[in-house]
């Protein structure tokens, strides 16, 4: 998603808690030409995420586009799961969203507009086991960014979520060393198979061009199918027990 | 006729679509035939239709902010 802005002709500032990586990734755009900058910083500590927003104000003197792409996630059943992994959890992938864009937001309403992404998960609207903390968290960042649309659109902001599938990304790491496990998850997919990374770089570059003028208040699912095959379902069974519930014959919906 | 038609007196006028009917489509009925004397290439078609895409897509003076941004968590 970073090399896709920066590709796109867009200045940008790389966010991340360590200086070192972000000192790599800056250094290798810079030999390709493209304008990357970096800034170090954890944020969920709000002297930092202000110490953010005045860097971009001072350097760079406006912020255009923010992708929200942080996220942790740590599976533990739920009926014990530790209360530092539920706070942590909850700081990152959510607060911290809403913190930035807080902050953000006051730079593009002085600048007539903006347009936020905020990163999700199919997560974000379905069941998964043993991980409480990053489904409240993702469906909370779906909620806040609908919210956000509807408050910040007579400023001109723009915000939408992108909820990936299973992408081989180094969250998933440690789940992609196992063969059966991408293969069942893969065989959820309407395309058989789970993302790559570069597969990413598509809607974020539409959301974040004047391309997407019209667009706020969405969620776009990037997952293979994924969520959009078991959301059907859902829907014929919504039809199926409403009619039940009431004794009336179900409608042939099959057509539909 | 379309000597006469204050609608002939327009040089040039381009309507690029890849579906020759979509691109006839707004063109007053009068001057079709004067439109559709002129020449127009396919490469020129993409070009100007690139030009368009490029420029709606494109980020060029966009200032953009990215957390996670270098593989990291953005947070210990």
């Amino acid at each position: 998603m970073t090399e896709a802005l920066l590709r796109a002709g867009a200045t940008t500032v790389l966010v991340d808690v360590d200086q070192q990586p972000l000192d790599e990734a800056r250094a290798k755009y810079h030999k390709e030409g493209l304008d990357a900058h970096s800034f170090a910083c954890d944020l969920t500590n709000s002297t930092r995420l202000d110490a953010l927003v005045d860097y971009v104000e001072s350097t760079h003197g406006r912020a255009d586009v923010l992708v929200n792409c942080t996220g942790v996630t740590t599976q533990h059943d739920s009926h014990d799961y530790p209360d530092e992994l539920w706070s942590a959890t909850l700081s990152l992938n959510l607060e911290a969203p809403f913190q930035l864009s807080k902050r953000i937001a006051r730079l593009m309403i002085a600048q007539g507009g903006g347009s936020m992404i905020h990163i999700t998960s199919i997560n974000a609207e379905q069941r998964f086991a043993f991980n409480p903390a990053y489904q409240a968290s993702k469906g909370g960042l779906r909620s806040l960014s609908k919210s956000l649309a509807n408050d910040l659109g007579p400023h001109g902001i723009r915000s939408n979520t992108v909820g990936p599938g299973y992408f081989e990304t180094s969250m998933h790491a440690g789940r992609l060393n196992d063969p059966e496990r991408v293969k069942a998850r893969a065989a959820r997919t309407m395309l058989g198979r789970i993302g790559q990374p570069a597969e990413l770089a598509g809607i974020v570059v539409l959301l974040a061009s004047d391309a997407a003028a019209y667009i706020t208040g969405q969620e776009i699912y990037v997952d293979g199918g994924w969520h959009g095959g078991s959301s059907v379902y859902n829907v014929s069974c919504a039809v199926q027990l409403t009619y039940d519930n009431v004794r009336l014959p179900c409608p042939d919906v099959s057509h539909k | 006729m379309l000597a006469s038609h204050p609608a002939s007196r327009i040089r040039h006028l381009i309507s690029v679509s890849a579906a020759p009917t979509s691109a006839r489509r707004f063109v007053p009925s009068l001057i079709q035939d004067t439109i559709l004397r002129c020449t127009l290439s396919n490469s020129h078609a993409e070009e100007i239709n690139m030009s368009y895409l490029e420029q709606l897509y494109s980020l060029d003076g966009k200032v953009a902010v990215i957390t996670g941004a270098a593989g990291g968590l953005a947070a210990p």
